[in-house]
């Protein structure tokens, strides 16, 4: 493979890239004139008793969460990147792709890292184009588990007397199921 | 003429001295796999024991380091150091500000990343700049990925900051490990060789316990400082992966960094006595210079005393508030870092 044609690809391969994410800069930007409806739900409840917990808990299901966000009207932004962030991410791709292209006409990479560093790009920008990177930061909701994994056993109430006011800790189950589950912990301070 | 020896000092004599590599990878070996089993088995325990006993003397040991390795007199390191520790310091408060900052702008989530991830580009251009400088000095070190990798990273942290943040926790252990590299280089060059190939154990562990812990159960505590802990390591952040995995791996990681800052570097390049600044460069440039070093170690045991005191009084709320300050300490390892390079 000659010079030329390494750098007729290598620009090739850049031009790409910026075609790639300049399209996934904008793509999570919602259409105008399409409101989502508001609905309100029924989520089934399940109190539970904890004898050691000194904090009470809501534990709401991955999959009822993710039936929630999906109802929100900003849906899209608590999944996703937002434009602002979209933008500066494709920038500053930009900013390295362009920088890696004047390094190469300077001389200072050599063909193979070249070829290697385009790959990479084209890679990279593939996997955004492919969807969940890019709007994967971590804790997604409603993203399934991989394998199911046994959870803390919470023993059944007797009898339950909630105080009234204090504080809770929200958390998102990662077991399957329908009902948000309130874990009221019997070693928790009572409110003052 | 003849000379006679004792049978006992003939043996000694005649039994071969260890070889110092073999007593060094041994060690190095036991220290990864004593902390992985302790990690694995009580992780909220074993974390809660070593921040308490190493948090605040690992810091001082480190500064102490780092002031064996300051010269004397800056030369052409002086905008170096001027940009490096301008950026421990305005990078530090920046992190500290955050919270009031986001409260200013109203406080939601997305006002939170969009923070997260200015400050985490921050970081990448300061180290950018500083390894530019580091570039210019010798032709060695030419370095052609420098920017494109540092944007790389830049879009890397706007798209996913919080990822890029439990990133940087899990990473900053490891910096050790190049610092050990490096001293060993230059102090102990013969013990280099087995201390890199001890380090395949460090990944060795880290694959036992996600094959062992990945998929547990999570940690059941529902405490305030279980809470604490878990999240620090990204629970509740990092999908799909136990946090018993999570915490025992960040564990497991913090124990190597311990170990190193606390034995292995003071052993290998502060000596026996790290209040003594008789290695130290700075204290050698004038009697002001040395008193300002003694305040500087005075002062600092003074904190940590008051950490271990913080920590029997108040652990949730010190260890809140030592991994705010412990900052400085991961900004501060980044120039010393590119020193090495």
């Amino acid at each position: 493979m000659t010079t030329s044609m390494v750098r007729t690809t290598c620009r090739t391969a850049i031009a790409a890239v910026c075609l790639c994410l300049s399209t996934t800069a904008f793509a999570d930007i919602a259409a105008p004139d399409s409101p989502a409806p508001q609905r309100r739900q029924a989520v089934p409840l399940r109190i539970a008793e904890h004898a050691e917990a000194e904090v009470h808990r809501i534990v709401i299901p991955k999959a009822v969460l993710a039936k929630l966000a999906g109802d929100l009207p900003d849906a899209g932004s608590i999944a996703a990147a937002t434009p602002t962030r979209s933008i500066v991410a494709a920038l500053a791709v930009s900013a390295a792709v362009a920088c890696g292209l004047v390094a190469f006409r300077r001389g200072r990479v050599d063909r193979l890292a070249a070829v290697v560093i385009c790959g990479l790009s084209l890679a990279g920008a593939g996997a955004v184009l492919l969807g969940e990177p890019a709007f994967a930061d971590l804790a997604l909701p409603g993203q399934e588990p991989r394998r199911p994994r046994p959870q803390p056993v919470v023993t059944e109430p007797e009898s339950v007397t909630l105080a009234q006011g204090g504080s809770v800790i929200l958390e998102v189950g990662a077991a399957d199921g329908d009902a948000v589950v309130l874990v009221v912990g019997k070693a928790a301070a009572k409110p003052k | 003429m003849a000379t006679l020896t004792h049978p006992a000092a003939a043996q000694r004599s005649a039994t071969p001295a260890a070889d110092p590599a073999v007593t060094f990878a041994a060690a190095a070996v036991a220290v990864v796999a004593a902390a992985a089993l302790l990690a694995g088995w009580f992780p909220i325990g074993f974390s809660i024991a070593i921040v308490f006993l190493f948090a605040g003397p690992h810091n001082w040991l480190e500064a102490r380091y780092f002031m064996t390795r300051m010269p004397a007199r800056w030369g052409r390191l002086r905008w170096f150091f001027t940009l490096g520790i301008g950026g421990v310091v305005g990078l530090a408060a920046t992190m500290i500000a955050i919270p009031s900052i986001a409260a200013a702008l109203g406080d939601g989530r997305e006002t939170w990343l969009v923070l997260l991830a200015a400050w985490n580009s921050a970081l990448v251009l300061w180290v950018a700049a500083l390894a530019a400088i580091r570039r210019r000095q010798n032709p060695r070190r030419a370095w052609p990925w420098l920017w494109p990798a540092a944007f790389a990273l830049v879009a890397a942290a706007w798209l996913w900051p919080v990822g890029w943040s439990i990133g940087l926790v899990y990473l900053h252990p490891l910096l050790a490990l190049v610092f050990l590299d490096a001293e060993l280089g230059r102090r102990r060059p013969e013990l280099r060789p087995a201390y890199r190939a001890c380090l395949v154990a460090v990944p060795a562990a880290l694959g036992l316990l996600a094959l062992r812990l990945g998929a547990a159960a999570d940690l059941p505590g529902t405490d305030l400082l279980t809470a604490q802990i878990t999240r620090h390591a990204g629970g509740g952040v990092v999908p799909h992966v136990s946090t018993h995995f999570l915490v025992a791996a960040h564990t497991f990681l913090e124990m190597l960094h311990y170990a190193i800052w606390c034995v292995a570097l003071p052993l290998l390049a502060v000596g026996g006595r790290p209040w003594r600044l008789a290695g130290v460069p700075l204290a050698r440039r004038s009697a002001a210079w040395r008193r300002g070093l003694t305040a500087v170690l005075v002062t600092g045991s003074l904190v940590v005393v008051a950490f271990w005191a913080g920590f029997l009084i108040d652990y949730p709320l010190t260890r809140s508030l030592y991994f705010t300050v412990a900052l400085v300490h991961v900004l501060a390892e980044v120039p010393f870092l590119l020193r090495e390079a």
